[in-house]
C-alpha cells in the first residue's frame, strides 16, 4: 500500500480505521494506527494527473522503527542529561533518590525543630517585653506617688509602729527624767527640761524622718537590683535558647547560605534588603564577567600571551584534543516505557 | 549528596572574603573567622635556617619576622600579578613563576587559617583592583587553584561598597598598599568609566618618607620597614599638635630620639591631591543631577584611610564644589574582605557551578 504523507486530502475522505491495540514488547508507540489515522487515501490515477511519475514507498514497519529510535535515543539522552552520568542503573538512581529524599527529610525536621525553638524564643522574648512594660508602668505611677503598692504600705505601717515605739521611749525617758527633778529643790530645772524635749523632740522627728526616707529608697533599690537580676537570668536563657537554634541551622545540611537566608526570611529573623532585586541582578553580572575572564584568558593563551609574555609570542599550550564521542547510553528502559 | 567530582559536599560549604593586598592580606569567612596576615611568603636560605624554623615554608608574620634567614617573596609587591606585567612590577622573568608559587602557598596558608573542615567545599571571592588586566585576574584565579572549589573576581572598591549595602550615588576610595582605588556607585556594576586608580598609596607615602627622613636627619639609621612602622603608629594629615617621635640608632648606633612629625605629614599629604583629583573626575563626569547627593557620601576604606584627619582634608577640599561628607568605614583593614565575603555568601548555588 503506497503512502504519501504530502498528498493533498480527497475530497471525501474515508472513515480512519479504528486504531490497532499497541503490540508491547519494543514498541513504545503505535505509529502504525498514527499514520492510518492521520493519512488520506489518493488513487494513482489522482496522481499520475498531478504530474507524478515515481513514488518512494516507506513500509508502516519502517516508520514505525524510525520513530521509535528517535524517541528512545531522546529520552536516552534526556534521560543521561537529568542524571549527570550516563552509566547509571535504575536501582542506583533509586537508592540515590531515597537517600537524597532521607537527607532533606532529615533538614526539613532539624530546620523545623530549630524554627520551634525560634519562636518560642520569640515568644518568651515578647512575653518578658510585656512584664517589663507593665513593671515601668508601674515604677512610673509610684514615682508619680499615684499608687501605693503593698510592700510601700508594709513599709509605712512598720516605719509607722517604730516610730510610736520611739514616741514611747522619749516620752518616758522625759517623764522619768522631769519625775526625778520634780522631787528635787529645783523647781527652775524642770521648766528647762520641758524647753530641752520641745527642742529636743523635732530634731527627733526629722531624724526619723530622714531614716525612713532613705530606708524606703533602699528597699527600693535592692527590689529593682533583684529585678534586673531577674530579668537578666531570663534573658541570658532566651539568648541560649537562641544560639541553639542558630548552632541548628548553621550545622544543617542545606546547600547554601542562600537557603539559610530563606529560613530567616521566613522566621521575620531576616532584615529585609532594599537592594535585594538589584543585588541580584549584580550578582549575575559579577558571574558573566568571571566566565569571560576565564574565556578571554584562554584565548589568550591560545595566541601565546601570558603574564610572562604580554606581548605574545610566548609557548602556546597544547591544543585540548576532544575526548572520543561516548557510546550511547545503556539504560535499561522497562518494556513499554 | 555529591558534585561533580564525587566529592562529598555533606559538610557544606564555606565562604571566604579575601583581600589580596600587596603589603597585607585579609580574609573573613562564614564561620567567623577573620584574619589579616602580611602577604610575604618565604622559604629557608639554608639547612641552618631550616633547623632553626622548622619549616620549609614560612608565611605572613612569621616570614616578616625572621625575614634575614628566609628567601623571602612578596608575590603581589608593587602590583606583580596584580595589576601590573613583569617589567612594571619590577619582576625579573625568571622570577614569575616564583612569584606565583608564592601567591599559590600564601592563598593556600590563608585559607588554611579559616580552618576548613575536611570534605567542606571553599568557594571564595576575592578582591582585584580595578585596573586589573585579563591576565592578572586570571594569574589570581591560578593562585586559587587547588585552594577553591570555586572562585570568582570583583573589583576591590565594589566589593567595600556591596559589603556596606552602598550602592548609588556614593564615591569609594580604597587606599591599600599599592594603589588607590577609586569607585563611582550609581546602582548597578561599575565600569571601568566608573573606576580610577592611581599608584599612590601605602608604599609610596613610605618611600617618601623615607627620603624626606634621610634629607631631615642624616644621621639616623632606619629602614623601610622602620619607617613603615612610625607611619602606622603615628600617621596624620590635619595640622593637629601630635608629635611623630621615634628612637632609632644614630651613625654611632646608639639609640637617639628622632621627631620625625614635619616628613610623616608631608609625606602622608603627598596622596591627597590625586585621591582629590580623582573624585573631581569621578563626580564632573556624572550626572549633574546627581552630583552632589554622591559628594555628601564619600567613603574611604583600606589601610591607608586610618591616616588621621584624611577625612576632613579631602572635605576641606571639597568645599570649593558646594561641600562634601567623608566618611571611613568601621574597620578599613577588612573592609574588603567582608565585602568579598558577603558577595560569596549572596551568590547563588548555581554560579559557583558555572566556574568551577
Amino acid at each position: 500500500m503506497p503512502e504519501d504523507l504530502g498528498s493533498p486530502p480527497s475530497p471525501t475522505p474515508p472513515p480512519p480505521d479504528p486504531p490497532p491495540a499497541p503490540k508491547g514488547g519494543s514498541k513504545m508507540i503505535d505509529v502504525q494506527g498514527m499514520i492510518r489515522q492521520a493519512s488520506r487515501r489518493v488513487s494513482v490515477d489522482q496522481l499520475v494527473r498531478k504530474g507524478l511519475k515515481t513514488i518512494s514507498m516507506l513500509s508502516r514497519e519502517k516508520i514505525d522503527e524510525l520513530i521509535n529510535q528517535a524517541v528512545k535515543t531522546m529520552i536516552d539522552k534526556y534521560r543521561a542529561m537529568a542524571a549527570g552520568v550516563v552509566n547509571v542503573p535504575i536501582a542506583q538512581i533509586e537508592a540515590e533518590s531515597k537517600q537524597e529524599f532521607n537527607e532533606l527529610l532529615s533538614q526539613y525536621q532539624q530546620t523545623a525543630k530549630a524554627k520551634d525553638d525560634l519562636e518560642h524564643s520569640r515568644e518568651s522574648l515578647n512575653v518578658e517585653l510585656e512584664e517589663m512594660r507593665k513593671d515601668l508602668e508601674k515604677q512610673k505611677a509610684l514615682a508619680d506617688g499615684r499608687l501605693s503598692e503593698e510592700a510601700e504600705k508594709a513599709l509605712i505601717v512598720g516605719f509607722k509602729e517604730f516610730e510610736r515605739e520611739l514616741e514611747k521611749q522619749v516620752v518616758k525617758v522625759f517623764e522619768k527624767r522631769k519625775l526625778i527633778l520634780e522631787g528635787g529643790d529645783q523647781p527652775e530645772a524642770v521648766a528647762e527640761l520641758k524647753g530641752v524635749e520641745n527642742a529636743i523632740r523635732p530634731i527627733i522627728s526629722r531624724l526619723v524622718a530622714a531614716e525612713r526616707e532613705r530606708f524606703a529608697m533602699s528597699g527600693g533599690q535592692s527590689r529593682e537590683i533583684a529585678m534586673l537580676e531577674k530579668r537578666i537570668e531570663k534573658l541570658y536563657a532566651q539568648i541560649a535558647a537562641m544560639e541553639n537554634a542558630l548552632k541548628t541551622i548553621s550545622n544543617s545540611k542545606l546547600y547554601s547560605n542562600q537557603q539559610i537566608q530563606n529560613i530567616m526570611r521566613q522566621l521575620g529573623l531576616a532584615q529585609e534588603d532594599k537592594n535585594f532585586e538589584k543585588k541580584r541582578e549584580m550578582l549575575k553580572f559579577v558571574l558573566d564577567v568571571n566566565k569571560s575572564i576565564r574565556k578571554e584568558s584562554q584565548e589568550l593563551a591560545q595566541k601565546g600571551i601570558t603574564l610572562a609574555t604580554p606581548q605574545g609570542g610566548g609557548p602556546v599550550p597544547a591544543p585540548t584534543v576532544p575526548p572520543p564521542p561516548a557510546e550511547p547510553p545503556k539504560v535499561d528502559a522497562p518494556p513499554g516505557a | 549528596m555529591s558534585d561533580a567530582a564525587g566529592r562529598t559536599t555533606k559538610e557544606g560549604v564555606l565562604y571566604i572574603g579575601m583581600d589580596l593586598g600587596c603589603y597585607k592580606t585579609s580574609v573573613a569567612a562564614t564561620n567567623g573567622t577573620r584574619e589579616v596576615v602580611f602577604s610575604i611568603v618565604g622559604w629557608p636560605k639554608d639547612p641552618v635556617s631550616r633547623k632553626l624554623l622548622g619549616k620549609d615554608i614560612v608565611f605572613g608574620n612569621e616570614a616578616f619576622q625572621h625575614r634575614l634567614a628566609l628567601e623571602t617573596i612578596r608575590p603581589f609587591e608593587k602590583g606583580a600579578l596584580k595589576y601590573a606585567d613583569n617589567s612594571e612590577a619590577g619582576v625579573p622573568a625568571d622570577k614569575l613563576a616564583r612569584y606565583k608559587e608564592a601567591a599559590k602557598e600564601l592563598v593556600k596558608y590563608v585559607v588554611s587559617l579559616c580552618r576548613p573542615p575536611k570534605g567542606t567545599l571553599v568557594y571564595g571571592v576575592i578582591g582585584s583592583p580595578a585596573r586589573a588586566s585579563i591576565l592578572n585576574k586570571q594569574a589570581l584565579m591560578d593562585a586559587c587553584k587547588g585552594t577553591f572549589e570555586s572562585v570568582m573576581i570583583v573589583s576591590e572598591p565594589f566589593a567595600v561598597a556591596y559589603g556596606m549595602n552602598t550602592l548609588e550615588d556614593a564615591l569609594i576610595v580604597d587606599i591599600g598598599a599599592g594603589t588607590t582605588d577609586l569607585c563611582r556607585m550609581h546602582g548597578a556594576i561599575p565600569t571601568e568609566d566608573d573606576q580610577l586608580t592611581t599608584g599612590k598609596a601605602g608604599d609610596f607615602i613610605d618611600n617618601l618618607a623615607m627620603d624626606l627622613i634621610k634629607k631631615a636627619h642624616p644621621e639616623a639609621q632606619f629602614t623601610i620597614n622602620m619607617v613603615r612602622e612610625a607611619k602606622e603608629r603615628g600617621s596624620f594629615v590635619n595640622d593637629v599638635n601630635d608629635k611623630a617621635l621615634v628612637t632609632w640608632p644614630n651613625k654611632e648606633g646608639k639609640p637617639t630620639n628622632f621627631d620625625i612629625t614635619k616628613e610623616l605629614k608631608e609625606a602622608c599629604r603627598a596622596i591627597v591631591p590625586d585621591i582629590v583629583q580623582g573624585l573631581r573626575k569621578l563626580v564632573s563626569s556624572y550626572d549633574a543631577e546627581f552630583q552632589r547627593r554622591m559628594l555628601q557620601n564619600v567613603v574611604l576604606a583600606g589601610g591607608g584611610s586610618q591616616l588621621r584627619g584624611l577625612d576632613r582634608l579631602i572635605e576641606d577640599d571639597l568645599q570649593q564644589y558646594g561641600g562634601g561628607k567623608v566618611t571611613k568605614v568601621h574597620e578599613p583593614v577588612f573592609a574588603g574582605a567582608n565585602g568579598a565575603l558577603k558577595l560569596a555568601a549572596d551568590m547563588p548555588e548555581d554560579y559557583w557551578k558555572e566556574v568551577k
